[in-house]
């Protein structure tokens, strides 16, 4: 049997060289790839103050550990759970400190918000254990060379293990070798691992298309047309091809608010001056350039001479035109409707950019932006 | 249940004042509006649904029914990046102030950020948001000052944007940052959303807290974004004060108004909010390019006729509403409502005439679709949120405080509601650029 951590050392070479179909770094999407890895996790009310009664570092487990604070709930992942989700995001940010990440607590707190329901019955939840909004840190341990060679020593190390099969086996040499070799001569490792991930995958498919069929979540049209694209092309590859990303986009479920710094905004404090027209007084409380530039009215002089008739006035259309209804008389009424806006608006015409609207636009341009102008729409036209 | 019983019917009064308004004239508000003259400009891309042009569009309608004789026409002071920070993590706003289409940004990125497909990078992107936010903290701060009743910003009320990514068109989320302006000088804020889509990212970030009450009514199920479930309704001091109301396709005025008073009367009676925000978001409209309600203008803006009874200092945000002339129709019309008018039916000549054929009319007609929310439906989503909103009553944790009574209030607060106060002059440079009182912090 290979080495734990010489089997590590080969997926971070293969990934390292960048040219295999699962480059974790570049245009893959993390969010959705801890989504399905936390799918997969059954999740354990312990919250219990004693860490020392369970062990921590064979099981996929997430651990709820008060914080400090009576409100807050610290969350702590087994070693094997954080060494696939450095794995799902990519190795190398498990040991620096910087966004990345930040980001990868981010997806996480999303996730387990999601997936625990503290929105059912969180009143009993909240005050008799004290879960509370799940904060970072997150107590996800590092990834260190050393304390990693003596976890793959501990021996269970099965899911690691599948990960790295099916990063071998699977994604880099699908049609290889191995997969064509009769199932008799597999090792008995491999074959555990290829019946468990085949009937994953076969569940997994099944559910997708049981999904895909009333696909309406996405919110533009746009995308819809792109998902179609997507599904349309999906159909005439090989099942292989569904990748667990398209997979949990697709499905609708209903979704919780996640809680904790990442998502709450700090809200400032109340200056206890309830009445707004004792603070109106004292008006230095307020930073007021954000009353911006007043348009209307101009100088803050109200005209009031022709008002109570003209306002919430529409159209008269009895008009005196000899023409009435056709393209012309419109078109002049128009204009004469922007006439007398400009008249009564008067500098602030110009400063509501009623200049520069509909066909005035084109007054505006320079001779050499029309010519650019009038070819693109020819162009746009014919095709 | 028990709890319907506890529920006072509410007087299908057209007008729906309910709470014992404070000026003497129950019908006039002072109103300000803020506009950005290039807010049209903006260009999400071709085939986008979402389209800055319709704000232009209303604004255009608005003035040409001569309604800007009633209220204050602002241009908003744009929003900076240590402003939009109060919200918006510092890395995403880097991000938004530097990106454009030109610049070349990595894949991973732009995925962090969930910026692409939906939210797509568009020239003048951090302009536009800067605009947007502007304008709602402006709105706020109007409301803060007591100089007016009702703000409007038309460009705001882009409810998805999170704290560290973009959603649903929404960049940058300039009702969060209109709110956290409010609460320096309110208690509790309430914010209610009639946008079709749930109001996520305003829900999300108020989620743990009682000074903001929410309430969205939405399309859930198999719907963007997914969230909005009526069993989620906060978490921690702030549970119970968010409220969900799932709908299915095709409500109408009637089964809309029928769910909104009541809820509203009674979240208004136990929350007794300082101000509210509303935001109007067009794609709850009938024939809209997104949505699947089936609202007329007057069912739409009901609600803020409906808010604006309540005498509360009120924003009023714009939102989604992708069939843009009726999204310029419904805006318009919700102005009018806003400074107490009823306008003609027959549109005005304008300069996007020719969008609003065939007809011309400022209102629209439902669609002839069937409401897949049956009465019993309807009826029961009621109980459940009066049952909820019944909770906040006997929450320990909240003091709810009685208004405060006549002796106390300062005599200026007694001023007419008629009268307007002596404004800000714009004297260019001379703006006061001071910063906010260290009371605040």
């Amino acid at each position: 049997m290979v080495n734990g951590l010489s089997r590590d050392a080969d997926v971070n070479k293969i990934s390292s060289n960048g040219t295999n179909s699962l480059d974790f770094k570049t245009g893959f999407d993390s969010e959705s790839a801890l989504r399905a890895l936390f799918k997969q996790i059954i999740f354990v009310e312990c919250l219990d103050s004693q860490p020392q009664n369970r062990s921590m570092s064979n099981t996929i487990m997430v651990n709820f550990v008060p914080g400090l604070s009576p409100d807050v709930v610290l969350v702590e992942f087994s070693n094997t759970l954080s060494h696939l989700i450095w794995k799902l995001c990519d190795d190398s940010h498990a040991n620096t400190n910087d966004q990345s990440r930040d980001q990868v607590n981010r997806h996480i707190c999303k996730i387990l918000n999601e997936n625990i329901p503290i929105s059912k019955d969180a009143s009993e939840l909240c005050n008799m254990k004290g879960l509370g909004p799940i904060e970072p840190p997150l107590l996800l341990p590092s990834l260190v060379c050393d304390s990693s060679q003596r976890k793959y020593e501990d021996g269970k190390q099965d899911v690691v293990d599948m990960l790295v099969w099916i990063r071998e086996v699977v994604a880099l040499d699908p049609g290889g070798m191995r997969m064509t070799q009769s199932f008799d001569f597999m090792e008995h490792e491999e074959r555990k691992w290829w019946k468990l991930v085949l009937s994953t995958r076969q569940f997994l498919h099944q559910k997708f298309f049981a999904n895909q069929k009333e696909q309406t979540t996405l919110k533009t049209q746009i995308e819809n047309t792109k998902v179609g694209d997507k599904l349309n092309s999906e159909k005439r590859k090989s099942q292989r091809n569904l990748n667990l990303p398209t997979i949990c986009k697709n499905s609708f479920e209903r979704k919780r608010i996640p809680i904790g710094k990442f998502f709450q905004a700090s809200l400032p404090k109340w200056t206890g001056l309830r009445t707004r027209g004792m603070i109106f007084k004292k008006n230095k409380v307020f930073d007021k350039r954000w009353t911006g530039f007043t348009m209307w009215p101009v100088n803050g002089i109200r005209m009031l001479s022709s008002l109570p008739n003209e306002i919430g006035k529409g159209r008269d259309d009895a008009c005196s035109c000899l023409d009435r209804d056709s393209k012309r008389c419109i078109r002049y009424h128009i204009k004469m409707a922007r006439l007398r806006l400009q008249s009564e608006l008067g500098d602030a015409f110009i400063g509501m950019g009623f200049n520069n609207i509909t066909q005035n636009v084109s007054k505006s341009l320079i001779s050499k932006q029309k010519i650019a102008c009038r070819a693109s729409a020819k162009v746009f036209f014919k095709v | 249940m028990a709890v319907d019983s506890s529920v006072p019917a509410v007087s299908d009064g057209k007008d729906g004042a309910s709470l014992p308004s404070i000026g003497p004239d129950g019908t006039k508000r002072r109103v300000t509006y803020f506009y950005e003259p290039t807010i049209g400009d903006y260009y999400y891309g071709q085939g986008h649904p979402m389209k800055p042009h319709r704000i232009r569009m209303a604004h255009n309608l608005i003035v040409h029914y001569s309604l800007h004789h009633l209220m204050e026409i602002c241009r908003p002071f744009p929003a900076a990046a240590s402003d939009i920070q109060k919200f918006h993590a510092d890395d995403y706003v880097n991000f938004l102030s530097s990106v454009s289409p030109s610049f070349h940004t990595t894949q991973s990125e732009l995925k962090r950020f969930n910026v692409g497909e939906d939210c797509p990078v568009f020239d003048g992107i951090f302009d536009f948001c800067q605009a947007s936010a502007g304008g709602s903290i402006g709105a706020a701060v109007k409301l803060n000052m007591g100089a007016s009743d009702i703000a409007i910003n038309w460009a705001g009320g882009l409810h998805h944007a999170k704290k560290c990514e973009a959603s649903g068109f929404c960049y940058v989320n300039d009702i969060v940052l209109g709110i956290l302006e409010l609460l320096k000088v309110h208690k509790r804020v309430l914010y209610v959303d009639i946008d079709v889509h749930h109001g996520d990212g305003v829900e999300e970030a108020f989620y743990i807290t009682d000074r903001v009450m929410t309430v969205s009514f939405h399309k859930y199920g198999d719907f963007f974004p997914g969230t909005g479930h009526i069993r989620d309704t906060g978490f921690g001091p702030g549970k119970y004060y968010a409220l969900n109301v799932p709908l299915n396709d095709g409500m109408d005025d009637s089964s809309f108004r029928d769910l909104f008073r009541p809820t509203l009367q009674k979240v208004m009676e136990v929350y007794q909010p300082d101000a509210v925000v509303l935001q109007c978001g067009a794609d709850s409209l009938a024939g809209d390019r997104l949505g699947c309600f089936n609202l007329s203008l007057k069912g739409h803006a009901d609600c803020l006729r409906f808010l604006r009874s309540f005498n509360v200092p009120l924003m009023v945000l714009g939102g989604g509403g992708y069939t843009i002339r009726n999204v310029a129709r419904c805006w318009c019309y919700e102005t009018a409502v806003a400074v107490g008018m009823e306008p003609d039916n027959k549109l005005p000549y304008n300069d996007y005439y020719e969008y609003f054929g065939p007809d011309y009319n400022l209102h629209i007609n439902p669609e002839p679709m069937e409401n897949l929310n049956p009465p019993e439906d309807l009826e029961k989503i009621r109980s459940i949120l009066l049952e909820h909103i019944s909770k906040l009553q006997h929450a320990p944790s909240v003091q709810f405080q009685t208004a405060p009574p006549n002796t106390e209030l300062p005599e200026e607060e007694e001023e007419d509601m008629d009268v307007r106060p002596k404004r800000q002059l714009w004297h260019g440079a001379n703006y006061d650029s001071e910063p906010e009182n260290d009371e605040n912090h």
